[in-house]
């Protein structure tokens, strides 16, 4: 085998280790609780994307990708199975936007596995990502705005609507808010204060496998960048901590968002 | 064993796309499982079963695999399997067959009884239902849009002017430059035009003998526009050939604004969200087209040229949790005045304008029960001088409609309504000679009252089948009379393909102006017109063909005679196709082509005989393509019409012309070129600027749109389109 691996290795191989410690071992999921059918593959599939999601790595998402399609040939139009390919797609365009083409193929792709999920069962966070995801073409330009800026507000309604407790819902709204102008209905204050909601309502929520149970750690790592920017950097550590806490390993945050705070006062 | 019997039941049909996406899958699944040389050596298993149809029968050739393991297997023509595995555990097995919905079961394996499985053939889903009723267009959002709103503004030759963006359709002839619709052989006057379902009365300004130049309502106001070329639904009444039901733009999600400036006008338009549950909408706008013509020249003399300006506002509260309380008003005039407008040389034509309207709107679709509600007040004035003769005309109207619409389970909805309608009408003619007085010619004032009812059922079956039933029944005080009009739309799914066919019977009341009772012409019939559509679609939004053909019988018309005369009782038929074909070149490129073919003919109210009738225009072809680079979108636009039917002058008696077989002489074919572009540059992250601009008649055709004769009718002369070339730019700030 060659020393330096493709993407197309990586992605096999790390595809061959979620497989055999998804099913010949038991199952990340299965082995917990006698989910069936769809609801297990959804499960493993949301499980895998989540540990990559905090591993950082991309070659697991992608593998969760993939493994999100396998199981999308046998249940075709299952809600949540749709959901998580979508959700994974959002998250490998999020984490290398600098792709250009390649991630707002990856966002249109996630766009029309979001509407198809809805159609079959609504759900706020399938709504609130669909609302981040035409968001983020709606960035494209004038032309972009005008023809996915209505309809990315519109989804987002529909997910305050369908969860207004919801703190994934509160999570894509506030980091929306955070990056809007006060002009245009969003604002950092606003932001700030719909993210502190969002982390009251993560408190309290245990959504039911396979249901969508994302964003808690990831939140805190919001809120320590807002605390940053409103110059309490105190208060950024603690929020980065928590997510640490919550989520051990988190890439993001230990590489990232707290080196950056490293030695501010 | 067997942990569970389970038939799936899906409703999304497999495409070749899909085809590929899940082959590639299993290629990479199957890939990254271990090959039996690297596993462990793990005893085979059998997994046995039969894969069987909905009626009983065998189910051959379907694949069975694990979704965890590369292992498959095809069933016999007993429609049994036998699939080999070395994999242990939990395990999903598929089977699937191309067109039929996968069935799955959860097994423990190894497994020690026979599986049984069902598969069912693949329904197309009612949420991925895209085929449109028959006969009908939809601009705006929404997965079936035909064309959205920026395409509207970005249509050469458009210069944002809705109707004339719908001419880019099939349906509509070229007859003549402005911004009437003519549809499918019918005439101008049959075409109505609701805003949130309310009649306005005057949809296009710059009155002009060769047509309306501009549009009454800026196309960034309106949310949808559908354009129903027939087989309109049965809650739409007194309109024959045409409907464009124009949906208001609802409440704002944020607070933006515009302002543009051009070479020809500039406008303001400001969006405000105070609250979440309340916005509001503000414009207006002034335009003249007196620079343009100054520096590109125009064929016809304008004195004025055509000048004029617009105010708009919609305020709207959002109620419960899928209601709004919507108002919206407009209020437009318009001033212009041109030459050689008539017949004879030397003869002028000026007009002013002014159009107001109010709408008032409730809809709630929050539970089973949906309910609708409008009232909504118009009002027209248009003063009109030609050659000396000056012309008023008032129109007013009060509707007031409501609908209720019940869900009553998937797929079965039943609807019912009603509609009151006071028109108002007012028709004053007056001759003025040098320095006298001047003198009446006529007056005339008609008050009518309009009651309409109607009920549909929409049934909506799994397997792509939609059939929309329904009849209304209309009662006018103008012509004494009810009418009765069944209709009847159907369409069907077959995958990509869709089949539609459309039915039914529309009346309308003539325009009090006909209405002139005589001994000859003591009643007053409404116009009544009953037609059958069939088409077929294939595709979606960006690439697809759709082909319709339809047959329209006419009966009961009103129309002028030369001398403005009424004549009554005529009789028409119309019959033709249309095509839409959409396609795009990669990301950034797409075209699309409208060709109408018409054959309408209707009686001569100048001699009562049969000949072709004035929307008789044989070919109507637009060809539309637009290109973006980076900000940069560039479009064109070809619009190619055969020559409309006029009635030539074929010899002189006395003076008077001797005219020729009605409408058997032919106008010279018409054809245009259009260009515009427009780029957008941000300023920063909630400022940006657009400049746009167009190079409208690009080529400069002189095209002939009818002819005038000198005074003694010896000599005919072209009145050519308005329009030189020229080239119009501006730019819009958004903030």
């Amino acid at each position: 085998m060659p020393a330096q691996h493709s993407f197309t290795d990586r992605t096999l191989a790390a595809t061959r280790a979620i497989w055999l410690s998804a099913f010949i071992g038991g199952g990340l999921s299965a082995q917990a609780s006698p989910l069936t059918g769809a609801a297990r593959w959804a499960d493993t599939v949301r499980v895998t994307i989540e540990r990559a999601t905090i591993s950082g790595s991309t070659t697991d998402l992608a593998a969760a990708g993939a493994l999100a399609d396998r199981a999308l040939t046998a249940f075709p139009n299952d809600a949540l199975l749709l959901h998580y390919r979508a959700y994974g797609l959002y998250r490998e365009a999020q984490r290398d936007p600098a792709r250009g083409a390649e991630s707002v193929a990856q966002i249109k792709r996630a766009i029309e596995l979001l509407e198809r999920s809805h159609a079959v069962r609504p759900l706020a966070e399938t709504q609130a990502l669909l609302g981040t995801c035409l968001g983020l073409l709606a960035n494209g330009g004038m032309a972009a705005g005008m023809r996915y800026g209505p309809a990315s507000n519109s989804a987002r309604e529909d997910a305050a609507t369908l969860g207004p407790h919801n703190p994934r819902v509160l999570l894509l709204a506030a980091v929306s808010s955070w990056f809007t102008p006060r002009m245009w209905g969003g604002g950092e204050d606003k932001g700030y204060a719909m993210m502190q909601r969002a982390i009251t309502e993560f408190a309290t929520d245990a959504p039911a496998r396979p249901l969508p149970a994302w964003g808690r750690a990831e939140a805190h790592a919001w809120l320590g960048q807002m605390e940053l920017k409103r110059g309490n950097a105190g208060a950024a550590r603690a929020a980065y901590a928590k997510a640490l806490e919550l989520a051990p390993g988190y890439l993001w945050v230990s590489s990232v968002l707290l080196p950056a705070v490293a030695g501010r006062p | 064993m067997l942990t569970g019997h389970h038939v799936a039941h899906f409703s999304r049909p497999i495409t070749r796309t899909a085809v590929r996406v899940i082959g590639s899958a299993v290629c990479i699944v199957v890939a990254a499982f271990p090959t039996p040389s690297l596993a462990q050596p793990v005893a085979e298993s059998r997994v046995r079963g039969i894969v069987l149809l909905p009626d009983g029968k065998p189910a051959r050739n379907v694949r069975v695999s694990l979704l965890e393991a590369p292992e498959q297997a095809m069933t016999d023509s007993l429609g049994r399997f036998v699939l080999r595995t070395t994999y242990r555990g939990l395990a999903t097995l598929v089977a699937r067959r191309v067109a039929f919905i996968p069935a799955s079961i959860d097994l423990l394996i190894p497994a020690d009884s026979t599986v049984v499985m069902h598969i069912e053939a693949q329904p197309p889903a009612l949420s991925t239902m895209t085929v449109v009723a028959a006969g009908e267009y939809t601009l705006g959002s929404g997965k079936v849009a035909t064309l959205t709103p920026l395409q509207v503004v970005q249509t050469p030759g458009a210069a944002g002017n809705i109707m004339r963006a719908l001419q880019t359709l099939p349906g509509p002839q070229a007859v003549d430059e402005g911004s009437g619709l003519f549809v499918r052989g019918g005439d101008v006057s049959e075409t109505r035009v609701l805003i949130d379902d309310a009649w306005l009365l005057s949809p296009v300004r710059f009155d002009n003998p060769t047509g309306h130049v501009t549009a009454s309502v800026d196309p960034f106001l309106l949310d949808r526009t559908v354009f129903s070329t027939g087989g309109f639904g049965a809650q739409y009444g007194n309109a024959l050939s045409g409907l464009v039901r124009l949906e208001s733009a609802g409440r704002p999600t944020r607070t933006t604004g515009t302002a543009n400036v051009s070479i020809g006008g500039a406008g303001l338009a400001i969006a405000l969200a105070p609250t979440s549950r309340f916005g509001a909408r503000l414009s207006a706008n002034a335009s003249t087209l007196a620079p343009l013509i100054a520096v590109f020249g125009a064929a016809q003399p304008y004195a004025p040229p055509p000048r004029g300006g617009d105010i708009s506002a919609t305020a709207e509260w959002k109620s419960g949790n899928a209601g709004r309380v919507r108002v919206f008003a407009l209020r437009d005039g318009s001033r212009s005045g041109v030459g050689n407008a008539g017949t004879l040389s030397g003869s002028t034509y000026n007009s002013r304008t002014m159009q107001d309207m109010v709408v008032l709107s409730w809809r709630d679709s929050s539970r089973q029960l949906r309910p609708s509600a409008t009232v909504a007040r118009s009002s027209f004035d248009r003063r009109e001088d030609i050659s000396g003769t000056q012309l008023g005309t008032r129109l007013a109207v009060t509707q007031v409609m409501g609908a209720l619409a019940y869900h009553l389970r998937d797929g079965l909805v039943l609807s019912s309504g009603g509609d009151l309608e006071r028109l108002s009408a007012r028709y004053v003619g007056e001759v003025t000679s040098d320095g006298a007085q001047p003198r009446a010619l006529f007056s005339n004032a008609t008050d009518t009252d309009r009651i309409g009812a109607h009920a549909d059922v929409t049934w909506r079956h799994p397997r792509g089948v939609q059939v929309i039933a329904g009849a209304r029944s209309d009662a006018s005080s103008l012509t004494n009379q009810r009418t009765v009009d069944p209709r009847l739309s159907i369409v069907w799914q077959i995958g990509g393909m869709g089949v539609t066919a459309a039915w039914g019977v529309q009346h309308q009341v003539a325009e009090p102006v006909f209405y002139r009772p005589t001994s000859a012409l003591p009643g007053f019939a409404p116009m009544r017109v009953s037609q059958t559509i069939v088409g077929a679609q294939w595709g979606g939004d960006s690439t697809g063909l759709r082909l319709e053909l339809y047959d329209k019988q006419y009966r009961n018309l009103w129309q002028f005679t030369r001398d403005f005369g009424v004549a009554g009782d005529g009789r028409g038929r119309a019959r033709g196709a249309d095509l839409l074909l959409r396609w795009r070149f990669g990301a950034s490129s797409g075209s699309r082509i409208a060709w109408s073919l018409v054959s309408s003919r209707r009686t001569d109210p100048n001699t009562g005989r049969d000949a072709p009738a004035l929307g008789d225009v044989r070919n109507s072809v637009s060809w539309i393509t637009d290109r973006t680079f980076g900000r940069l979108t560039v479009s064109s636009a070809l619009r190619y019409a055969s020559g409309r039917p006029f009635t030539d002058v074929i010899g002189v008696a006395g003076g008077a012309p001797i005219w020729g077989e009605p409408n058997a002489a032919r106008l010279p074919g018409y054809s245009r070129s259009d260009l515009s572009f427009s780029w957008y540059r941000p300023i920063d992250a909630r400022r940006g600027v657009v400049l746009w601009g167009s190079v409208s008649n690009l080529f400069n055709r002189n095209n002939v749109m009818r002819y005038r004769w000198n005074a003694d009718f010896e000599d005919r002369f072209p009145v050519r389109a308005p329009f030189n070339r020229s080239i119009y730019a501006g730019a819009t700030l958004l903030y």
